[in-house]
């Protein structure tokens, strides 16, 4: 299990779990939820924030945002 | 009673995730303008319109389009609106108030068809309103180029709605909803999607309306699932008023029970909610062939590049910057010759006295010179709506968010300051979308930096006449340059003033950035043509009520009071020359200029003695640093109300000041011709490139706008703050304005 942040470009990886906070919630609210795929497309380019692809939608998180995510491989 | 019934207006909500299509679809049935753009949050305040259906021309219906959300536990202002508006209504429940027209009839909820489960999971959560509703499956278009097809009857069954397809931007499918809002009445109400685990739902049902046995102060099941998962929000309020006893603790307890099982206490709302809705997707989507390689990815791969990315960016803002001015030139010329041959030709039917002046030099001179900006003013909303059209702003959002973040604001603050380069009214309000309310408080406060439209007709006019002209590269050019300097140095100030401010009055870490990044769609030549016509409608309104009002006011205040004696003395004067010209017949064309002359002295010592005239001279003294004379300081100062007014100012004036026949020609010649009235300078010309620059910078940095002060006001339900955005701004462009004079002056302009 490792945090959605270290994942690297191109990879795709499995949520476990979030961390409590208002933003876990959004996150689960916008289809970031235990069992869910979600891949690593890019950094921007001054490193942060990283976009994520969830289902058909590209997500824009804040590498501190990433950390509260828990992921494991596929 | 079925006559009550009919007549009485039916009342509908939209809803649905952001970016899904909600106002393009109250648009299409109220035939109303509400703005419509891609990119998430556009709407940020709930907006009624009213329609009728030619099915059913004796009701009239009244429909609310809600500013899009994720969920009804609100994180910002504007997903507040959405609870407010359901819940609200959900509060006067229609069998127990009197009141039928205070509730909620039917509730539109639209779904992007491509993020199904997220619009799901929403519509889980009005469906607990039991209020009749609708399901759009919006955008299908765009499901389809991703290979996704959504089986609307499966879905319909399921859900126990009705379901229409629909892309809306074409008008596709919205002939059904027509005609099912028609018949209304017989729409179910939306029964519950979904069951949570037994606690909850015993909890649930202990308090709901059934059971309790004071009706009356009851909550309904929305309501207490919102005071069951919302910690602090308003609905945990209420139900403590309501259930006194032993309610707090059985709350309480529960919850501490749930955020144990669920490791947090929203997360038992969340998760298996999120479960139920995609397990609901999947069995309505196929996917019709292999996931393909969008457009969007495509696109995304350059404009989000690395190196390339901040630099498309970059030329992104200069292009536009540029082409305000050059391309608006040629119309502007056209404008202008014809506010001239106007006032020429009115001049010339109207006998000399206050009445000419006051349409010549007042209206003429006055409106006249600020509507040659309309060309400029619609270049810059055409820029502005193919960059919110295309889906390009969040992606601009999720560059600079690093940038933004290290000055004490967030990418999300992006769209509310380049908004802001139109108005800052609507950019203020776009702050909406920023939940952390101390980011929101900071672009609020530096969002009136950003040079508005209001401020290109000073800098276009003042650029055209004083910075000369030269080429660069073939592309770029002094006068461009200047303009695109003017736009940065409202950006800089806007840092400088964001980093003391988070260093000081406003510290705090900078909170959260989840923010999608739509798919990149072709802008519709309608809702830019929307855009447009909205902001030059508005723009020419301006200039015939706050800029015709001000401007009639500077009139009369420099044409009054007129001096019988200078006149009486100057009519003297000529006749006198004139009967010399009769006795020495050959010295007519001398004689002619003379009495021009004469007649220019007359009108500057009649400016001279007018009220205005006194009131800026005794100004003078304090923005004489700033090199200016008292016409301009007039002038910067009759601008206050509305930055435009400067330009009506500078027009009345220049007139008022010269002589019969020569009120024609440009304000830029007018300008240039200007000289000092008195004092050491007498004689010399008043502006010069230090004195333009000076004057630029100050209506760069002032806080010259009546209404931005107005809209800080309310958006921050405070008087503090507009009087510091006022007090900070306008310092500081005093300050600028007398450190550029004497640079430029130094450097030797
Ligand atoms: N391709 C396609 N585009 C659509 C469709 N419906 C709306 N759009 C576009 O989607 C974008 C968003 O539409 P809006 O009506 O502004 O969305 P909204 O739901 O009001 O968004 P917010 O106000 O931000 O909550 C606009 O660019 C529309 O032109 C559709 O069916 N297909
Ligand atoms: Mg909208």
């Amino acid at each position: 299990m490792t945090k959605l942040s270290n994942v690297e470009q191109g990879q795709t990886v499995r949520v476990v779990s979030i961390e409590e906070s208002n933003v876990g919630r959004r996150l689960v609210e916008m289809g970031v939820y235990p069992g869910r795929s979600i891949s690593m497309v890019r950094r921007a380019p001054f490193s942060d924030p990283i976009e994520y692809a969830v289902g058909e939608a590209c997500l824009s998180l804040r590498e501190s945002e990433a950390d509260l995510v828990y992921v494991e491989d596929v | 009673m079925s006559a009550e019934v009919t007549s009485r207006v039916i009342r509908i909500a939209l809803c649905g995730n952001p970016n899904s299509g909600k106002s393009t679809i109250f648009n299409y049935l109220t035939g109303l303008r509400q703005k419509v753009a891609n990119y998430p949050g556009v709407t940020v305040s709930a907006h009624t319109g009213n329609f009728s259906l030619s099915e059913n021309p004796d009701t009239e219906y009244s429909i609310i389009d809600v500013p899009g959300s994720y969920s009804l536990s609100a994180m910002s202002p504007d997903e507040y609106v959405a609870v407010q508006t359901l819940i609200g209504s959900l509060d006067r429940d229609k069998s127990q108030d009197g009141d039928p027209g205070s509730a909620l009839d039917l509730v539109l909820v639209v779904l992007d068809a491509s993020n199904l489960d997220r619009g799901l999971y929403l519509l889980a959560q009005i469906a607990e309103a039991g209020i009749p509703t609708v399901v759009v499956l919006n955008q299908i278009d765009i499901a389809e180029r991703r290979s996704i097809r959504v089986n609307e009857n499966k879905l319909s069954e399921i859900i126990g709605l009705p379901v229409i397809s629909a892309v809306a931007h074409k008008g596709r499918g919205l002939d059904r909803l027509k005609e099912l809002i028609a018949n209304h009445t017989q729409i179910p109400p939306a029964k519950s999607l979904h069951r949570f685990n037994t606690d909850v739902e015993s909890f649930l049902k202990e308090y709901g309306i059934s059971n309790n046995v004071n009706q009356t102060a009851s909550m309904s099941r929305p309501e207490l699932i919102r005071a069951l998962f919302d910690r602090r929000g308003p609905a945990e309020g209420r139900f403590l008023r309501i259930n006194q006893d032993h309610a707090s603790e059985k709350l309480e307890k529960l919850r501490g029970h749930l955020a144990k099982e669920y490791r947090g206490l929203p997360f038992a709302e969340a998760y298996p909610l999120a479960k139920t809705m995609s397990e609901i997707a999947e069995k309505v989507i196929s996917h019709t062939g292999k996931k393909r390689v969008s457009g969007t990815d495509k696109i995304d791969s350059i404009v989000l590049h690395r190196f390339w990315g901040p630099l498309i960016l970059l030329g992104i803002m200069v292009i536009v910057f540029q082409s305000i001015f050059t391309w608006a030139e040629p119309l502007m010329n056209l404008i202008d010759s014809g506010t001239s041959a106007v006032g020429a030709f009115i001049g010339s039917m109207i006998p000399e006295g206050a009445l000419r002046s006051l349409i010549v030099d007042g209206v003429i001179g006055g409106v006249g010179s600020v509507i040659i900006f309309l060309p400029q003013i619609i270049i810059l909303f055409f820029f502005l709506g193919l960059l919110e059209d295309s889906g390009y702003l969040p992606r601009a959002s999720f560059i600079v968010d690093r940038l933004f973040r290290w000055c004490g604001l967030s990418g999300k603050s992006f769209v509310p300051m380049l908004s802001s380069f139109a108005c800052a009214i609507p950019g203020i309000m776009a702050t909406r979308v920023i939940e952390s309310r101390r980011q929101r408080l900071l672009t609020i406060l530096v969002a009136p930096l950003m040079s508005c439209s209001a401020r290109l007709p000073i800098y276009a006019v003042l650029v055209s006449a004083f910075i000369p002209f030269q080429s660069y590269f073939g592309i770029f050019n002094s006068q461009g340059l200047t303009l695109v300097g003017l736009y940065a140095l409202g950006m800089v100030v806007a840092v400088i003033v964001s980093l003391t401010l988070k260093a000081t009055a406003l510290k705090g870490e900078s909170e959260s950035f989840v923010m999608e990044l739509p798919t990149f769609k072709a802008p519709t030549l309608k809702g830019i043509w929307i855009r447009v016509s909205i902001s030059a409608s508005a723009f020419l309104k301006r200039a015939g009520t706050v800029i015709f009002a001000v401007t009639i006011v500077v009139w009369a205040l420099s044409y009054y009071p007129r001096s019988p004696e200078l006149q009486s003395a100057y009519d003297t004067q000529v006749a006198q020359i004139e009967q010399q010209s009769a006795a020495s017949l050959n010295s007519v064309n001398n004689s002619d200029s003379l009495i021009q002359v004469l007649s220019n002295q007359l009108a500057g010592e009649n400016l001279r003695q007018s009220y205005i005239g006194r009131m800026g001279h005794t100004l003078e003294p304090v923005f004489r640093p700033l090199g200016w004379d008292w016409k301009i300081t007039i002038a910067a100062l009759s601008a206050f109300p509305a930055r435009e007014v400067v330009i009506a100012t500078l027009g009345t004036i220049y007139n008022l000041g010269k002589g019969q026949d020569e009120t024609s020609g440009s304000l830029v010649a007018k300008l240039r011709e200007a000289t000092w009235d008195d004092g050491e300078l007498a004689g010399q010309p008043v502006f010069n490139v230090a004195v333009a620059i000076s004057l630029m910078v100050f209506f760069a940095l002032c806080a010259q706008c009546g209404s931005t002060l107005a809209v800080i006001q309310r958006e921050t339900n405070s008087w503090f703050w507009p009087a510091f955005v006022f007090t900070y701004m306008t310092t500081l462009a005093y300050l600028a304005s007398w450190g550029a004079y004497n640079l430029v002056q130094a450097l030797g302009f």
